[in-house]
């Protein structure tokens, strides 16, 4: 477990792929026209790993997010995904690289049936053999069945909770090595969170997913995540696992009303 | 876990045939435009010359519609200047002639000429949103129009006067007439190839909903200017056709191959048939400029308060289109057999409850 990503790139063969930094953030601005959102932001998410990044309302988390997925660029520092710079790579060859952005308020195609809304989240694997795609189909109908039931539905036309399903299956269904969720619980009954959070697990335990969890409830987050980072005004404020600062007491009276 | 459980889940096969009929709806639909278009064939055994032009002039504006659905239909762009490739592929065609060129010619010309201007035009227009989008589309064809007028190709104001082809008159006619039929034909069997093409799929997915699409890694911008430039190159050549039956042109003014009218009847005519649809344009430009053309002989000056109040109806009760009532009136539920008349009834009650549901 070296937590540094330098000296486990150098040895490389060597280095315990657990350690690899699978997402590596650096030294981050960004913004939109002349408002700079993110100062000096640094973050990593390691294979399999699931990470919390966690922080108020306009704090710059769903900016940072579309900046790592190459929706809005960056004006200085460096983004890696899977030992390779992504920087300034367009969103469309990120997202064949495997890293998956399930944008906040799930952003569904609302006149297509769900069946569709989820082939469409293979958009960028070429097509491929019909047959990976029907599996892989299988495989997210499996994980969430209501999205079995619902699959001739148009998507526009699901509850809060199924939308935000469809739109975690749309994403399963380009076989991501990352995926980052935006905003998962807003809206959401209690037991319908649990039931998305058990189907990301399973996939996170079973197939070594990584997940990055940007979330506004803070207690959600950081119960689940391996690591996580606080972020305020644009900028990390803290680092730690997740059991760490669900007991700061920072943590406790910005977020958790202690 | 991984192992594979077949015929487990009751749902899996609904899937499959869900898929099937999606697979069916694309052929109906095909087969049901090439029957229009067959039975439109048939017009010049007729030998009713005033019958031959008035449906020619129908599947133009049929050819517009179509050509106006890729863009409009299923990017979802609400391209209010299309007559500008209109206009291109007409000046084109004038200007070849007047200059002793072969109509051929004008044709490949104008129809490149459109295509490369909808590439450039939209490589700005295409950044653009909504209204702003539909506003300087607009703004665009008319300012062709008037550059076109300005720098006078032919006589005053831009108006050409062309001699016709060395062909017997009524020949002529039929021959153009099978012409804009042809590429009616052509264009229906773009759009279904493009309907079941992974292009038509991202741009259903941008018209639906374009963060998300560029967020799957659709190169949203890109599609958008294929679209634009799919939907210029029918339209040019309809131009094209136009111009040399017509015989007598003008840029700009009512009739004028730059008239933002043209703009406005492809996108009511695709939007009474069905955006996004593979055949609902050209249902849309039959009933339309039908009506249009007969309103103005049976009710002369007040043909135009009957088609404002046509649109009205069609925006209230068919927001999605004449394409949308067949497929509530033919969908059966999945995995449900139910007798003809039963699934009649059925779909007469799903018409009732649509129409209601889009209704005041």
């Amino acid at each position: 477990m070296n937590p540094s990503t330098t000296s486990a790139r150098e040895g490389a063969p060597s280095a315990p792929e657990q350690a690899a930094a699978l997402l590596a953030v650096a030294g981050l601005d960004t913004g939109y026209g002349d408002t700079q959102v993110l100062w000096d932001v640094g973050l990593e998410v390691r294979r399999g790993e699931v990470v919390a990044l966690v922080g108020a309302n306009g704090a710059g988390k769903s900016t940072l997010l579309a900046a790592i997925s190459g929706l809005v660029p960056a004006w200085a520092g460096a983004i890696r995904f899977a030992e390779r710079d992504i920087t300034h790579t367009g969103a469309e060859r990120i997202v064949k690289q495997g890293l998956i952005h399930v944008p906040q308020g799930r952003r569904l195609f609302p006149g297509l049936a769900v069946e569709e809304n989820l082939k469409l989240g293979a958009y960028t694997r070429r097509a491929g053999s019909p047959t990976a795609l029907a599996t892989d189909l299988e495989r997210v109908y499996t994980l969430l069945p209501k999205l079995a039931e619902r699959r001739a539905q148009a998507a526009g036309s699901l509850s809060g909770g199924e939308q935000q399903m469809c739109a975690i299956g749309r994403g399963l269904m380009a076989r991501p090595a990352l995926l980052m969720i935006d905003e998962l619980s807003l809206g959401l009954a209690p037991n319908i969170v649990d039931t998305i959070l058990a189907a990301i697990d399973e996939i996170h335990r079973h197939e070594g997913l990584a997940v990055l969890l940007v979330e506004q409830d803070v207690q959600i987050a950081l119960e689940r995540a391996d690591r996580g980072y606080v972020i305020e005004n644009g900028r990390i404020v803290s680092t730690g696992t997740g059991a760490e600062l669900l007991r700061s007491t920072t943590v406790r009276a910005a977020y958790l009303g202690e | 876990m991984a192992t594979h459980a077949p015929a487990r889940d009751p749902l899996a096969g609904t899937g499959a045939a869900g898929v099937r009929r999606e697979s069916r709806e694309w052929l109906w639909s095909l087969l049901a435009g090439v029957a229009i278009l067959a039975a439109i064939a048939l017009v010049p055994l007729s030998g009713d010359d005033a019958a031959l032009s008035l449906w020619t002039l129908i599947v133009m504006f049929c050819v517009l519609a179509q050509g106006w659905n890729f863009i409009g239909g299923y990017a979802g762009y609400a391209a209010f200047g299309n007559v500008v490739f209109f206009g291109i592929g007409a000046e084109a065609v004038a200007l070849t002639l007047l200059n002793g060129g072969p109509f051929w010619l004008g044709l490949l010309l104008g129809t490149l000429a459109a295509g490369l201007f909808a590439f450039l035009l939209g490589l700005p227009v295409l950044r653009l949103r909504g209204h702003y989008f539909a506003i300087a589309t607009l703004g665009i064809a008319e300012a062709l129009g008037e550059l076109v007028a300005a720098k006078a190709i032919g006589g005053p104001g831009g108006e050409v006067s062309l001699t016709p082809p060395d062909l017997d008159f009524h020949i002529a006619n039929t021959l153009f007439f099978y012409g804009f039929l042809a590429l009616s034909l052509l264009t229906l069997l773009g759009t279904a190839w493009l309907a079941r093409s992974r292009f038509g799929v991202a741009l259903v997915a941008i018209r639906e909903n374009e963060e998300a699409a560029e967020a799957l890694g659709i190169p949203t911008f890109w599609y958008k200017v294929g679209a634009f430039v799919l939907s210029a190159l029918p339209t040019a050549l309809a131009g094209g056709l136009y111009a040399y039956w017509f015989l007598s042109l003008q840029p700009t003014g009512e009739g004028g191959v730059f008239d933002v009218g043209y703009s406005v009847s492809m996108v009511l005519m695709t939007f009474l048939g069905g955006a996004g649809t593979i055949v609902g344009p050209l249902i849309g430009g039959i009933i339309i400029e039908y009506l249009v053309q007969t309103t103005t002989v049976a009710f002369g000056d007040i043909h135009g308060q009957l088609l404002g109040a046509l649109i009205i109806l069609v925006t209230i009760f068919l927001p999605q289109g004449l394409i949308r009532l067949v497929r509530e009136l033919t969908v059966s539920p999945a995995g449900v057999k139910l007798s003809y008349t039963r699934r009649f009834t059925e779909g007469v009650r799903r018409v009732q409850r649509f129409i209601a549901s889009n209704g005041i």
